[in-house]
């Protein structure tokens, strides 16, 4: 009877032990694993997805790259001896900023080549140039006009090239986006000490009026990772370095929802089904927060359900993302330090 | 020749008359009794078939999902050790590593321990061994590791060179359950897997 009852135990304790500390299960992972990317950017950090709304180009590392069908084509560099530094589409073009050091350029591309325009040429290539965003129809540019000082640009893809303000911010600007009313300039530095150094916000209505730091009720002690507007809510969205995201109409008051310890940064609106969803990269995957729900839903980067679809990314958990496009074929891309990945809802794979 | 001599020759002589033409009748000898011990050292492949999730799988919805291009063909090997209960049933333990690549040429490896109840079938210098095994096992890919069991049913042909050595094949199914609650509960999968190998077996 003693045996018996060890016998048991035994057993009992064994399926008690039986344990995986770190989910998912391994022969789901083993199910789900894509096969290994022989694309042009297997291994190669992503830092931009762009469409035009045809074709989908990527900056990795320095070089811009244009899908064709299952690989990834290069763009030559307009000029020998210049890196893409830059990348960004509005109004189905595709703009981007060759830098070598000593000079930078923006160029847009026709077909499969870099050509200038007159109104982009305004811009000063001696300066420093940076595409960081865009929004309403509108690209925005920071140009560096000397050290520690930045101007920024809005264009709009044809004639209009408008310094927004004339006077120069201090500190460097990451992120841009409109809302039709006001423009909303980000700056962020990794230090939290005040000062010229620190988080801000700026918003700007297009007068003449000198920059203002505006931030409402945001808290700037924490960095700022990214800014976007949906225009189906009318809602800002700003993720921070520290794992929130803010949402606010006016730019003035902020609620925020908590991701824990994740560096949030890149944003996308994705919509599927009806319901539009806020997709947000950071230092370990990427969220998706369901739009239509109040308060609003987060799911993890290890398991995520939209619509009655169910899977489980593991490997982008561990990467870096820089970059997410939601793109018009019900998926989108995420752009990462190690590739890109696709997704369309029931399968994650590597382009 | 004196009296003594002609009755111990004739004594000789009726035990010959009364033993001839009668057969000698050969007794089977079973080789191993309670106490012997054998050890045996295996290698060869192992081949992933498929998995079953009881709950079908979270993306697919599917109960049966094979293996097929997800996981390779793989190597194993083991040591067991065993000992004789009477002359066929052994009881024993062993301990097998094996390992495969996923797509991602992620090594997936699985080291079961587990304890062995064998009947042994002997004919002639040949053995043929049925084996139910079951134990606990190590199932790990990448950095997920899970701490599980095993079942394990298999059978072999030996032949036995002499009385300590044999040589044979063998081969064994294994089922692999991995089993969760929780959140994860539709991860629940049992891992089926074919091991065929060779062996050297040596009694003692």
């Amino acid at each position: 009877m003693k045996k018996y009852f060890l016998l048991i135990m035994a057993t009992t304790l064994i399926l008690l032990l039986s344990c995986n500390s770190d989910g998912p299960g391994i022969f789901y992972k083993i199910s789900v694993e894509p096969p290994l990317s022989s694309s042009s950017l297997s291994n190669k950090a992503v830092y931009k997805v762009v469409s035009n709304g045809t074709d989908t180009y990527v900056l990795a590392g320095a070089v811009v790259y244009k899908e064709n069908g299952s690989d990834w084509d290069k763009i030559t560099a307009p000029t020998d001896g210049t890196q893409a530094v830059s990348l960004a589409a509005v109004e189905s073009q595709i703009y981007s900023v060759y830098a070598n050091g000593e000079s930078s350029t923006m160029y847009k591309l026709d077909g499969s080549n870099w050509s200038s325009n007159n109104t982009i040429k305004k811009l000063d290539s001696s300066n420093d140039l940076l595409l960081i965003g865009s929004g309403g129809n509108l690209l925005f540019i920071c140009e560096e006009i000397s050290i520690g000082n930045y101007d920024v640009w809005s264009y709009n893809g044809t004639d209009q090239l408008n310094k927004l303000n004339s006077s120069s911010l201090n500190i460097p600007i990451t992120s841009a986006t409109y809302n039709s009313k006001n423009y909303f300039i980000i700056s962020s530095n990794t230090t939290t000490t005040g000062g010229n150094n620190k988080p801000e916000i700026y918003i700007y209505d297009g007068s003449s009026l000198p920059w203002e730091a505006n931030h409402g009720d945001f808290s700037t002690d924490q960095a700022i990772g990214g800014i976007v507007y949906n225009s189906a809510d009318g809602l800002l969205y700003l993720s921070t370095k520290s794992g929130n995201i803010y949402s606010s109409s006016t730019g003035e008051n902020w609620t925020n929802v908590s991701l824990g310890d994740k560096e949030l940064g890149a944003m996308d609106i994705f919509h599927i089904s009806g319901t539009n969803f806020l997709l947000i990269g950071s230092d370990g995957g990427f969220y998706e927060m369901d739009l239509s729900k109040t308060p609003k839903l987060i799911v993890t980067p290890t398991s995520s359900t939209i619509g009655e679809t169910e899977y489980i990314s593991v490997d982008l958990n561990k990467e870096f993302v820089h970059s997410i496009l939601a793109d018009s074929s019900d998926g989108f891309y995420i752009g990462t330090n190690n590739g890109l990945w696709y997704s369309n809802l029931k399968e994650l794979d590597l382009k | 020749m004196n009296t003594k001599h002609i009755f111990i020759v004739l004594t000789m002589m009726l035990i010959a008359f009364t033993t001839y033409g009668e057969e000698v009748k050969e007794q089977f000898l079973e080789p191993y009794s309670r106490g012997s011990q054998t050890f045996s050292i295996n290698a060869g492949f192992i081949i992933p078939l498929f998995s079953l999730f009881t709950g079908g799988h979270p993306v697919t919805d599917k109960v049966y999902v094979p293996f097929k291009e997800q996981l390779s063909l793989g190597g194993t090997g083991s040591l067991e050790w065993a000992t004789f209960l009477n002359n066929r049933w052994t009881l024993g333990v062993g301990l097998t590593g094996s390992f495969a690549f996923t797509q991602q040429e992620n090594t997936h490896s699985l080291i079961p321990i587990t304890a062995n109840l064998t009947y042994n079938y002997f004919f002639n210098s040949f053995e043929i061994p049925i084996l139910f095994g079951a134990g606990l096992a190590v199932n790990r890919v990448a950095e997920l590791v899970y701490f599980g069991t095993v079942v394990k049913v298999g059978t072999g042909l030996f032949w036995n060179m002499n009385a300590e050595w044999g040589l044979g094949i063998r081969t064994q199914y294994w089922i692999v359950p991995e089993i969760y609650f929780g959140e994860l509960s539709d991860h629940t999968a049992y891992g089926n897997f074919l091991d065929i190998g060779l062996s050297a077996k040596f009694h003692f």
